[in-house]
């Protein structure tokens, strides 16, 4: 087993590897053409040989050579953060703005260990009412207050 | 007015768009927001045009018209979110035949069906494109530029920014019987500066961009790619009566689309309310002063000019060799 | 003399009552859109656009300018207390802004980057004012093969950008640089990386990109660290920069403006690098470029003097040309189109009225914006006495009915979703977003320019050194190079030496 001396540098050489070899993937079909006459999958495909070679050279690094180490998540502020907007997202268009705000605040909120239910209602209530009037009266966004739509 | 009893609210709204909508409702057209879908971005010639017909469709029918810019895959966003709507006259799309016929023969998969999902109202004005060279260019018409093109043997140089400046290009190159370079662009400003800058030999652009490059003395009209001449450029002659050019069966004419299944009811609204509004003497002004032709028509007049221009997209493109998507 | 009077003229017109109102209502707009993430100018000048229809010409064009200072304004505020950049130009601002924000310089900060910008605005409008046909011959003169020249240069200042490790810095430009490729191509028409989503077809939006790798990223980052050790909030100073903070923003206002008036007049792209250029060159020329990133003011006032005076002189082409340079741009060409008036040297002789008064208005706008928010800075910096555990979860919300207003889309706030875990990401491994960013807008730019050089040369890439003006900006990008890599060779020397 490798021991991995500087995670840091070990972890972004890798993804810059899988981005850079899901990039070749993709765009395997694209036309190369010359350097003259450059078609459009010249540039990817160069671009993407290029980060797989900084992600191997960084990888190696972070074999070889002591460096930081990273900082362990608490996974609840990612989950709840993350979910927050994914929620949001499904449900703007399908209940409007006021609901899509309330729920999405909750959720948001929840991120935080530090939350109290008493005062995130309130938030959520407020954070609604001020969206819809900010928003939809005051911006003329093109958006429903509220409906139910499937 | 939407209730905070979303549910049941809800379902009778639900149940009443079912039903075929009564003259009586349709007298109240419209009693709710109509959302005008748009695909192209705000501020823009299209979003301008879109703007000036919504703002006056709600003066003339006491509503409220509403621009939608669903921006996205050269307007097939704004042909989907229209072809899904319920066609109950509160969403409409604003949109020339470039994008409705246009990407019908460009996209080799659509995400809906232009002749099936959605139908032409009515339509208001044409925005053909010039043919454009630069100022001080020896070129002085038509038939100087199809010289020059002949004798520098495929290495002419033509600038585009759009699917309908390429299309038109291809056109006009294979009337002649002759090939040049082109050289691609993201903006028509752009194109036109390397016109004006003799990085290109010509280049064809809407009217709105060109007319106001033109009195500045940065470029010169050689010809407009419409059937008839526009009646802001009535000096400016067509590409039809110099050489025979069909550029004008895939000249851009914008109008009110709905989709398919809206009551007629509604529809017969919209053609009278959009025709007195382009008939309008500030509209006129508005469209001639930005180089457009007014266009005053019936749904059949539309329809059957949509029809045709299906028919030449579906030429141009395999003349262009525009890559299908 | 001429210029004053004609002046005269302009301020006639500009500062009668019902136009100083319009001015007003413009900039208050403007604050508010700018604050808010997501919400955009161009969006905003849209929907009032048919407002203008009833308006008087001059008052039209004052209140939708008024707009676009006014997001340039409030933009600034958000970058720095939130590390929320609203558009690409305030990145920048975020790297050192927040820095001294979380340091208890919040205050500080937002009242150099608002006297930055009312300089920046005024030497902006003199240079409208008294030399706009010169400059935009100038701008006349870069074509494709000078804008590549000018966007390789802008991607090799952005290493400099980099405070940790080079190579890593290398690897984010060259992703960003990859993640702007997607879209469809402009010489073929070829959609690239887009999974069959119609919504990519023309392109990653920055603004959820941006919200997500900047915005999003510090709140999961910074929920990590309180879940940890119980933070309190960041202490909050006064709003007066301290006299060391002022002797070290003049010159470095006075730099910024200088690189902001004349990036800002190139058509098509120059305006994005001002930004970036007027903080690389900070860094470049600092006695100690380590203090960078951790709330060196000069990264502030810098880049928010480069941004203003970018945004003013960003009309010359608009004004002289009748070319649009940017969005906003277009749409105050479409604004005047509205009105009747063709943009271009013409407004000049046929309307002097209508154009010095727009001139006029722009100084007067930004002295009202500068008045405006002045005082408001106390109330931005109150913000951040709010608990966090309140804080965030709004900030969320503005983002994603931002990104959601953008084209009425889930698909962006969904976008922004899967942009925020890659920032979180970047952050635990030490990779840094202004690097990435600045790839990713400058990529599809320098691609379009370098494959529409080659095929105007047909094939030849002797143009890119024929030209003078690109001849010239490729020896600087050599220069830059030689820069970067002399300390470091120098330093890895040393610690191969200190660290047997």
């Amino acid at each position: 087993m490798i021991r991995v001396k500087n995670p840091q540098d070990f972890w972004s050489g890798a993804l810059f590897i899988a981005f850079g070899a899901i990039a070749l993937w993709v765009g395997r079909n694209y036309n190369m053409g010359s350097i003259v006459r450059m078609g459009p999958g010249y540039l990817p495909r160069f671009l993407s040989a290029a980060l797989v070679a900084i992600g191997l050279f960084l990888a190696v690094r972070g074999v070889a050579i002591n460096g930081p180490s990273i900082q362990p998540s608490l996974y609840r502020p990612q989950i709840f953060i993350l979910l927050a907007i994914v929620v949001f997202g499904l449900m703007i268009e399908r209940f409007g703005l006021a609901p899509a705000v309330l729920v999405t605040t909750v959720f948001a909120a929840l991120a935080s260990d530090e939350i109290q239910w008493k005062e995130t209602t309130v938030l959520a209530v407020g954070m609604s009412i001020t969206s819809v009037v900010l928003f939809i009266y005051l911006l003329g966004q093109t958006m429903e207050k509220w409906t139910w739509g499937f | 007015m939407r209730k905070s009893f979303p549910l049941l609210a809800a379902l009778a709204v639900a149940g009443m768009a079912a039903l075929p909508a009564s003259p009586a409702l349709a007298q109240q057209y419209p009693d709710k927001p109509v959302r005008i879908q748009l695909g192209f971005p705000a501020g823009g010639g299209a979003d301008i045009l879109a703007r000036w017909y919504a703002d006056k469709l709600a003066k003339a029918s006491g509503g409220t018209f509403i621009v939608e810019n669903k921006v996205g895959a050269s307007g097939n966003l704004a042909l989907d979110a229209t072809a899904k709507a319920k066609p109950d006259g509160l969403t409409l799309m604003l949109a020339s035949t470039v994008t409705t016929a246009g990407n019908a023969a460009v996209f080799k998969t659509m995400p809906m069906d232009v002749q099936k999902d959605i139908v032409p109202i009515v339509g208001f004005a044409e925005t053909p494109f010039v043919l454009a060279v630069a100022p001080d260019s020896p070129i002085n018409s038509i038939a100087d530029l199809t010289a020059f093109i002949k004798s520098k043997g495929g290495k002419a140089k033509y600038g585009s920014a759009t699917t309908s400046a390429l299309a038109s290009t291809a056109i006009y190159l294979k009337q002649i019987g002759a090939e040049a370079t082109h050289v691609g662009y993201k903006a028509t400003a752009n194109a036109i500066q390397d016109v004006t800058g003799k990085e290109i030999d010509f280049a064809f652009a809407d009217v709105i961009f060109a007319m106001g490059q033109a009195k500045q003395g940065r470029i010169k009209m050689l010809a407009i790619a419409s059937d008839g001449r526009s009646p802001g450029l009535p000096d400016v002659p067509t590409l039809k009566e110099l050489n025979g050019s069909r550029t004008g069966d895939i000249v851009a004419l914008w109008g009110v689309w709905a989709p398919t299944g809206t009551p007629k009811e509604i529809t017969d609204k919209l053609v009278a309310w959009t025709n007195e509004i382009t008939k309008s003497d500030d509209t006129q002004k508005f469209l001639i002063s930005t180089g457009a032709t007014p266009f005053v028509s019936t749904q059949a007049d539309y329809k059957n000019k949509f029809e045709i221009s299906l028919k030449a997209w579906a030429e141009a493109v395999k003349l262009a060799n525009i890559e299908a998507q | 003399m001429e210029l004053l009077q004609n002046l005269a003229l302009g301020f006639g017109g500009a500062v009668s009552p019902i136009n100083l109102l319009f001015c007003l209502f413009g900039c208050l707009i403007g604050t508010l859109i700018g604050v808010l993430p997501g919400i955009g100018p161009i969006a905003t000048i849209a929907m009032l656009l048919p407002i203008t229809f009833g308006l008087s010409p001059l008052g039209a064009l004052i209140m939708l300018a008024g707009i676009y200072y006014g997001a340039q304004y409030g933009g600034s505020t958000t970058a720095i207390l939130l590390k929320l950049p609203g558009e690409s130009s305030s990145v920048v601002t975020c790297i050192d802004g927040y820095e001294m924000a979380q340091k208890g310089r919040a205050g500080a900060a937002l009242t150099i980057a608002a006297v930055g910008s009312f300089f920046a605005g005024t030497v902006g409008t003199l240079l409208i004012a008294g030399f706009a046909p010169i400059l935009a011959s100038f701008a006349e003169k870069f074509r494709s093969p000078e804008y590549f020249s000018l966007m390789l240069f802008g991607l090799i200042a952005a290493v400099v950008l980099a405070q940790g490790s080079i190579i890593k810095a290398i690897g984010m430009i060259v992703l960003g640089l990859l993640l702007g490729l997607t879209g469809t191509e402009s010489q073929s028409g070829t959609a690239r990386f887009t999974f069959g989503v119609p919504e990519l077809y023309d392109g990653i939006d920055f603004v959820p990109l941006a919200m997500g790798l900047f915005g999003f990223a510090e709140i999961m980052t910074n929920l990590d660290r309180r879940g940890r050790d119980r933070a309190t909030a960041a202490p909050v100073g006064g709003m007066m920069p301290t006299r060391e903070e002022i002797r070290r923003s003049i010159p470095a206002i006075l730099r910024g403006t200088f690189i902001g008036s004349l990036l800002g007049i190139l058509p098509g792209g120059g305006a994005v690098l001002s930004a970036f250029a007027a903080y690389t060159l900070e860094k470049k020329i600092a006695k100690d470029p380590s203090i960078f990133g951790r709330g060196a003011v000069e990264g502030v006032a810098a880049p928010e003097s480069a941004n203003n005076a970018g945004a003013q002189t960003s009309f010359i082409p608009l004004l002289t040309l009748g070319i649009p340079s940017t969005p906003v741009m277009a749409l105050m060409m479409g604004a005047m189109t509205i009105q009747g008036i063709a943009p271009g040297s013409a407004i000049l002789t046929e309307r002097p009225e209508l154009f010095w008064g727009m001139i006029a208005s722009m100084w007067v706008g930004n002295l009202m914006l500068v008045i405006i928010n002045l005082p408001l800075i106390g109330i931005w910096i109150k913000l951040l006495q709010v608990p966090y555990r309140l804080l965030f979860p709004c900030i969320l919300v503005l983002c994603c009915v931002g990104a959601y207003s953008i084209s009425s889309s889930t698909f962006l706030v969904m976008m922004m979703a899967g942009f925020a875990l890659l920032g979180y990401v970047f952050a635990k491994i030490g990779c840094e977003g202004a690097p990435f960013l600045l790839g990713f807008v400058l990529g599809p730019l320098m691609e379009e320019n370098f494959r529409r050089s080659m095929v105007l040369s047909f094939g030849d890439p002797v143009i890119f050194v024929q030209r003078p003006i690109s001849l010239t900006i490729l020896l600087a990008a050599v220069a830059l190079i030689l820069l970067i890599v002399i300390p470091q060779f120098r330093s890895t020397r040393e610690v191969a030496f200190q660290d047997p």
